[in-house]
């Protein structure tokens, strides 16, 4: 065999599948697969930055993890790269925010304990916009990631490290977080498969907390077989967080899919994206589906309501950042100066925004207004859903209403940004599954911008997105 | 700017105008609520009991005492052997 220092493995093609089989047939091994990404990160994270940090240890856990590669054991020495906000025990985690500098995670969040049991291999901690605010990771304290299809572009977020880092061939599979479209909007941009699991499937023990009514970790990976895979082995109802909930596995059968067509008018959609997802629909229909017109009355408010809903919940859990537990601190004149300079300093202009507006939504005068006016719309947007899954099995709409935008464009618009948002956040708001697949893309000069669209299905029934999608993509 | 302190944030004059601006804008957009439900009277104005329930647990079966306190401890940007240092309150 040629002794080369790095083993030439075909990377772009590579899934966890067809790494578990290579790694138990001993094409190679788990130290020269996470060789081959260390290198290329080498060559391309300068660039495109979709990590904060690449662990130095990456060969050491590689050898661990060799020991547990076995045909039983799918994960064991699969590289992945995990979201600045999940916490591996001994290890920084901040957020992307300023406001953690320094910090150190004192334990494991339950994802990773069950990913390290696996024998999974951790490369890295990926970028995302600060807190999991935003939709292009521009607003990360450290720098923003950039599309690996076109380096003048956004990767998406707030999961755009990750997104970038799978996307680009720096990692097998990735973990994000989403609260309202942050795993599947990335992954559309960046062409890959995205999956936004059931409110509660998977234990949130160790991510840090944006909107605790929305948040789901997530998987970001190649196919929609590897999604499985990693769903598989994180979900499950966890003692460390209460509103984790146990999914039984069915067998799906679905034949009737629904389109949201009311919904899907406005001008502010792409073109090129509606036209893949006609394509897509079609594909659809040759597959044997029926695809159905259905109404879903409250959906055009589901931003809005996203929009009074998150912030509140973020502006509450983000009062935990003060100085005084964790990470920067600035020093004032006394205890509540301390307090507005260090928030003041340590959040960045997105967190800033939330928070505020968080707290006007939630302040007395307004909270009827606001708060308990969006509680309201989300259980009609819950009640026309359920409606829905009466006649339908799954609801495809686009995965975002364009394909990735330039690097600075939405910066000065909040509201351009959160736009973004439009076909995602009501998935979060009822609590459903939804997964992004990819779907051709669009040419732009000498680029190929992926575009993707959105499988959603009721409560539990990942097995009909793995299914459809599986299918859509010809996986076996 | 008494919203600013109420979310324990420290804003300068510049960033209070720009701040101001941007929460106008998500405000009118948010507003197209208002028109929800209109057609729908069984709903309307009626407080609805979320279906998001808070989950409680008894409180047992704590983790052994201590085990924690020394990583948690030192997370804080302040402290002294065993206690997070803060300032004088009263």
């Amino acid at each position: 065999m040629k002794k080369d220092s790095i083993k030439t493995i075909d990377l772009k093609n590579l899934t966890i599948k067809s790494a578990h089989s290579a790694l138990i047939g001993g094409d190679y091994t788990v130290r020269e697969l996470c060789e081959a990404y260390l290198s290329e990160i080498k060559k391309k994270d300068g660039d495109i930055h979709a990590y904060l940090e690449v662990y130095d240890d990456v060969l050491k856990q590689a050898d661990e993890a060799q020991k547990k590669v076995s045909s039983k054991n799918m994960l064991a020495g699969i590289p992945m790269a995990i979201k600045d906000n999940i916490l591996i025990e001994g290890r920084r985690a901040g957020s992307a925010s300023k406001i953690l500098e320094g910090y150190i995670a004192p334990y494991d969040a339950t994802v990773i304990k069950k990913l390290k049991k696996a024998g999974v291999v951790f490369i890295g901690r990926t970028n995302m916009d600060e807190f999991a605010m935003g939709s292009s990771t521009e607003n990360s304290a450290y720098g923003v990631t950039k599309n690996p299809h076109d380096m003048g572009r956004v990767a998406g977020g707030s999961s755009g490290g990750s997104a970038a880092a799978v996307g680009g061939g720096l990692v097998l599979a990735g973990l994000g977080s989403d609260t309202g479209g942050s795993v599947r909007q990335p992954a559309s941009y960046c062409g890959i498969v995205g999956l936004k699991p059931t409110y509660g499937s998977i234990s949130r023990h160790g991510l840090m907390a944006m909107g605790s009514s929305l948040d789901v970790i997530g998987p970001l990976t190649k196919t929609v077989t590897d999604a499985e895979i990693l769903f598989n082995c994180m979900k499950g109802k966890d003692r460390y967080d209460s509103t984790s909930i146990d999914v039984d596995i069915k067998d799906s059968s679905s034949k009737i899919l629904g389109v949201p067509r009311h919904f899907l008018k406005g001008d502010g959609i792409d073109s090129a994206v509606m036209k893949s997802f006609e394509r897509s629909i079609e594909k659809f229909k040759s597959l044997g589906y029926q695809i159905r017109d259905i109404e879903l009355p409250n959906i055009e408010y589901s931003l809005a309501v996203y929009y009074i809903l998150m912030p509140a919940e973020a502006s509450t859990n983000l009062s935990r950042f003060d100085g005084v537990k964790y990470g920067l601190h600035r020093e004032g004149k006394n205890l509540l100066e301390d307090y507005l300079l260090t928030r003041a300093f340590g959040f960045g202009r997105e967190a800033r925004r939330r928070i505020m507006l968080g707290t006007y939504v939630l302040s007395s005068g307004y909270y009827d207004a606001y708060y308990n006016k969006a509680t309201a719309v989300r259980e009609l947007l819950k009640s026309d859903f359920a409606r829905a899954f009466q006649t339908v099995d799954a609801i495809l709409t686009p995965t975002a209403p364009a394909v990735a935008f330039k690097i600075g464009e939405k910066m000065a618009d909040p509201v351009s940004m959160y736009l973004e948002d439009i076909f995602t956040v009501t998935a979060n708001l009822v609590g459903v599954p939804a997964i992004s697949i990819p779907a051709g893309s669009k040419d732009i000069g000498s680029k190929q911008l992926p575009i993707g669209f959105q499988i959603i299905a009721s409560h539990g029934r990942e097995d009909i997105l793995f299914a459809l999608g599986k299918q859509f993509l010809n996986e076996s | 700017m008494k919203l600013a302190s109420l979310s324990r944030l420290k804003l300068s004059e510049e960033e209070i105008v720009r701040f101001q601006g941007e929460m106008g804008s998500i405000l009118a957009y948010v507003d197209k609520l208002k028109t929800a439900t209109s057609d729908n009277n069984d709903t309307k104005n009626e407080p609805v009991s979320p279906s998001n329930k808070n989950v409680m647990r008894e409180d047992v079966n704590p983790h052994e005492s201590g085990i924690y306190t020394d990583k948690l401890i030192k997370a804080a940007p302040r402290h002294d052997n065993r206690y997070i240092k803060v300032k004088k309150i009263l």
